[in-house]
């Protein structure tokens, strides 16, 4: 019987059980952050489940979550700080690791940092991985507090984040978008697998997913592999890699100008489409205001996006205003998208014409325009339709457009933040009914242009910053879209910082836990540039790939030994729609053996010891908004436990602080309608036409020019384009198929390999080691199951692997598992097993988006077999 | 009024100070006081505090504000720094600048 926080002590002496205690805490396998009860049992870990108490999983784990206890007692943990005695770093050297006490490594560290610091502090570097983002938040702080601007999560952003999370930011006020589970009716997905065991509220979405499926829910998958979440779907759309853009715009078109399908009221009154747009593109002002102006059908003039005359604005159309003739930009959206023929779509996509319009009607009656709902007693906007995307569409050079036009969809329709349709991650929080607290609801800005009320970091995704020259070593500066940057470990870094002038270098590294020689791309790029520094401190669970190339490593603890108070962001990683919120916190299920200690305590007390307290203490009430009688004190020292106190205090109340925390594990609180179907009731817009961009593109292109930096316009219309890869311009045709990888259910990032459970399941499962091919396409090649085979890009890039033949990947397309293929001899159970399709991938301006810096993840390969020894 | 500033972050490498104080005739709205600032401390400055150019400037998102302990944005650009609590007391504020960084 499963008795959560209470303990049975008794005296035994027979070796039997003298403890047995389920604890409440988070999972960190993945960004997930699924709540979790622990069973110890005479002080050992012995069996991991969800919290039923907990809506962020609601008693439900997944299979990775219930391996946790395989990490804590992993024996190739890294357990003594350790120092390297071998100078030369590279791929393949061995470190010579040599065991030192905490003081060295901290007299070293702090050392090193005072150098920097009197350098210039910029020289200093923060690298973060995507599956301890809540708890980076420590580390980014202790950036600010040394002052440098340089940080970055490796790989992470690059590969998911400046498209998707920047759309999602500047149309749901949110991380990401999921459908409306509890009554969506038609879900259409472009390359993401929410609900099917991967991304943000990950166990939440698969229940919700599960249920909405067994209710009827038509779900469609648009995606090169038929994998988690196609093989679960209604229907499966194969599609050419990296054209969900041309697809989306297709069935835009469909919607728009041949069917007629698009929520006139929607449109009118949440979105940009009435704003008048001169023939030069940008908004009419009012010239004494400065605000966008509609055409008022009524007095035939126009007026002030904000007068009460918008309510009657006309949605189309063109109109003469003091001699000038503009366009509502909603006509020029629709004259726009002509182009978008479901034959262009064809052509582009692979997907037959007629497939394209039959998606487009389906969607466009499913979404019920003009019906309401009534939900707790209020009436409500019914739109049950979706359309989302993640990492799989927006993957791609041209991933701002793709966004933009997946989303777009919602838009048409009118099926944003309202029942049954696209949301947000609860982008808007009225807060704890005691305290108020978390608080944070979306405002409009002077255009009417909706500003997320939060964001989990500085960089909100609109408005953005004006273009300006860079200072930074990611030069974010030019590219304002843009979150994470590749010339952080790119081949063309010197190149650009040169052209760029940039006043100092990299010189010193901390590492929180990522594996960049793997998570970035190829390893011989993002080796050269961390042997440029000289010298890396890594807080890491196990050595690795990258931990090869530190001066120091710092065992870390892992999550089933540290304290977190914020182990969930509300937008981040908080299930979205109907239920309730729940604020968990992550805490010790036991104390940290050898010389393992947590992370987020090291770097808190670095600070300390090189005199940032004061800096520090008030970036941490940044984070985490503490403020008035909680604010941290600029002259005072405190621990994890103090800080966590703080918070949890200053959002719930003094009676809820870290013990009742440690006793609940969670504090829970119903969501109201209003947080949840947000978007009819608040006065905000979001742009069907992004003139932003414009300007943006101006500025921008004036800082390139003048540094010889390439510049294209293209990527910087207010209206969304499909543009190809890098791939799709391949000229040599013997490089005839597109390599992609894709997220396996049951890994996270790289780490996850070197766990034996896992490794088991990976190596049942048919394609998580295995390169995935078309079984018509590999016959063809003369290939069977379990050739081993090797793919080579036109740039000499070359990973080799056993083939998986398959009906259920695109005839063009070459599918790879997660992030594996280690060679690190500390990862025994990870090393040899998969396939490294990161090696494929270069990393540089040229393959990156133009607008957001967004790695281009596809890569046009030959393949054949490989010649294996002693065959 | 006096107000008692702070700099941290990378704004205190622009200003080359950590501290400055001022004294006003009457309180200054924040808008008022950020241009006093940039006067003092030049075009950079101003380009880590807005975000853009055009009129009326609203903050750079990436900058935090704490006013007499609370965090403040866009809308408290045009209001008056609060009247001084009580005699020889001081208003406090604190510029600090976060620069960005995200992914998952």
């Amino acid at each position: 019987m499963k008795m959560e926080g209470t303990t049975t002590l008794t005296a035994r002496t027979d070796g039997g059980i003298s403890e047995d205690k389920w604890i409440p805490s988070a999972c960190t396998i993945c960004y997930g952050g699924c709540s979790i009860l622990v069973h110890r049992v005479n002080g050992v870990v012995v069996k991991i489940e969800g919290n039923p108490k907990s809506p962020i999983g609601s008693g439900r784990l997944c299979a990775k979550g219930l391996t946790g206890m395989m990490i804590l007692y992993d024996p190739h943990r890294v357990n003594t700080p350790l120092r390297r005695t071998n100078p030369n770093k590279g791929l393949g050297v061995d470190p010579g690791w040599k065991p030192i006490s905490w003081d060295e490594a901290m007299d070293e560290i702090a050392e090193q940092l005072e150098k920097v610091r009197a350098a210039d502090p910029r020289q200093l570097v923060i690298q973060t991985t995507t599956t301890l983002a809540p708890s980076s938040l420590f580390f980014y702080a202790f950036g600010w507090a040394c002052g440098t601007p340089n940080m970055w999560v490796a790989g992470g952003g690059l590969h998911c984040g400046n498209g998707a999370h920047s759309a999602a930011g500047t149309t749901h006020a949110s991380w990401s978008i999921v459908p409306d589970f509890k009554h969506c009716n038609y879900a259409l997905y472009f390359g993401a697998a929410k609900g099917h065991g991967a991304g943000h509220a990950a166990t939440p979405n698969i229940a919700l997913a599960a249920d909405a499926r067994e209710r009827g829910m038509h779900m469609v998958v648009v995606d090169p592999m038929c994998n988690f979440a196609a093989a679960k779907a209604s229907e499966w759309v194969p599609i050419r890699v990296g054209t969900d853009a041309a697809l989306a715009l297709a069935i835009a078109n469909c919607l728009v100008n041949e069917l007629k399908i698009y929520d006139t009221e929607y449109l009118r009154d949440k979105t940009n489409a009435i704003y008048l747009i001169r023939p030069d593109g940008k908004y009419l002002r009012d010239l004494q205001s400065g605000k966008p102006l509609i055409w008022d059908t009524q007095s035939t003039s126009a007026k002030p996006f904000d007068d009460p005359a918008a309510s009657r604005a006309q949605l189309e159309g063109e109109y003469s205003v003091d001699g000038e003739l503009c366009q509502t930009a909603f006509t020029r959206l629709k004259a726009h998208l002509k182009k978008y023929t479901p034959a262009l779509g064809e052509k582009i996509t692979g997907i037959p014409a007629a497939n394209i319009q039959r998606l487009a009607r389906e969607f466009g009656e499913a979404a019920r325009i003009g019906s309401t709902i009534v939900i707790d007693g209020v009436s409500l906007l019914y739109r049950p339709v979706s359309a989302i995307l993640f990492r799989g569409a927006q993957g791609h050079k041209n991933s701002m457009y793709t966004c933009i036009a997946i989303d777009m969809l919602n838009h048409i329709v009118g099926a944003a933040d309202t029942v049954g349709g696209t949301l947000g991650f609860n982008p808007v929080c009225y807060g704890h009914p005691e305290t108020g607290k978390p608080y944070y609801v979306p405002y409009a800005d002077r255009d009417g242009m909706m500003v997320t009320g939060t964001w989990p970091l500085p960089h909100v995704p609109y408005p953005p910053a004006d273009p300006r020259r860079p200072t930074t070593m990611g030069m974010t500066e030019i590219f304002p879209l843009s979150h994470v940057s590749p010339f952080i470990a790119s081949a063309d870094q010197e190149h650009w910082w040169q052209k760029f002038k940039l006043p100092y270098r990299p010189k010193m590294m901390i590492n929180y836990g990522a594996n960049s020689v793997m998570s970035v791309g190829n390893k011989e790029t993002v080796a050269e540039t961390l042997k440029a520094y000289d010298f890396i401190a890594s807080f890491d669970l196990f050595l690795n790939e990258t931990s090869d190339f530190a001066d120091i490593v710092l065992p870390d603890a892992s999550y089933l030994e540290v304290l977190e108070a914020k182990p969930n962001l509300m937008i981040f990683n908080h299930p979205a729609g109907e239920g309730e919120w729940g604020w968990p916190i992550r805490q010790p299920i036991v104390e940290s053996t050898h010389e393992r200690r947590s992370a987020r305590d090291v770097i808190l007390q670095l600070a300390y010891r090189v005199g940032l307290g004061p800096e520090m203490n008030m970036a941490v009430n940044s984070f985490y908004g503490l403020d008035g009688e909680y604010m941290l004190k600029m002259d005072k020292q405190y621990d994890i436990a103090d800080i966590s106190d703080h918070e949890l205090k200053h959002k719930f109340g003094p009676e809820h602080g870290l013990e009742w925390f440690k006793e609940h594990g969670v504090i829970t609180w119903p969501k109201r309608v209003e947080e949840v179907y947000w978007r009819p009731l608040l006065n905000v817009r979001v742009p069907v036409y992004q003139e932003h961009l414009i300007e943006m593109g101006e500025k921008t292109g004036e800082i390139c020019r003048e540094a010889g930096m390439p510049f294209d316009p293209a990527y910087y219309g207010p209206m969304p384009e499909w543009l190809p890869c890098h791939s799709h311009e391949e000229k040599d045709s013997s490089f005839d198929l597109f390599a992609f990888y894709y997220r396996d259910a049951i890994q996270a990032n790289s780490f996850t390999m070197e766990n034996p459970w896992i490794d088991e399941m990976a190596r049942i499962d048919p394609f998580s080691y295995r390169i995935a091919i078309n079984a018509d396409t590999g016959r063809r090649k003369g290939l069977r199951n379990d050739d081993v085979v090797f793919l080579e890009t036109a740039t000499g890039r070359r990973v080799t692997g056993r083939v998986r033949l398959t009906e259920g990947i695109h005839p063009e397309g070459v599918g790879i598992a997660a992030c594996a293929g280690h060679w690190s001899k500390h990862q025994p159970i990870a090393k040899g097993k998969g396939v490294f399709f990161n090696d494929l991938l270069e990393v540089d301006f040229a393959h990156s988006s133009p607008i957001n810096l967004n790695l281009d993840l596809c890569a046009k390969v030959k393949v054949g077999k490989q010649e294996v020894a002693g065959t | 009024m006096n107000v008692q500033i702070d700099f941290m972050g990378m704004i205190a490498d622009i200003t080359r100070t950590k501290k400055l104080a001022l004294d006003f005739d009457e309180a200054p709205t924040l808008r008022e006081l950020l241009g006093e600032l940039e006067c003092r401390y030049g075009e950079e400055f101003g380009t880590h505090i807005y975000r853009s150019a055009r009129t009326p400037r609203e903050l750079q998102k990436a900058m935090r504000i704490f006013i007499n302990g609370n965090v403040v944005d866009d809308r408290a650009l045009e209001v008056s720094l609060p009247a001084l609590p009580e005699p020889g007391s001081h208003t406090a504020v604190l510029v600090y600048f976060l620069p960005a960084c995200c992914g998952g």
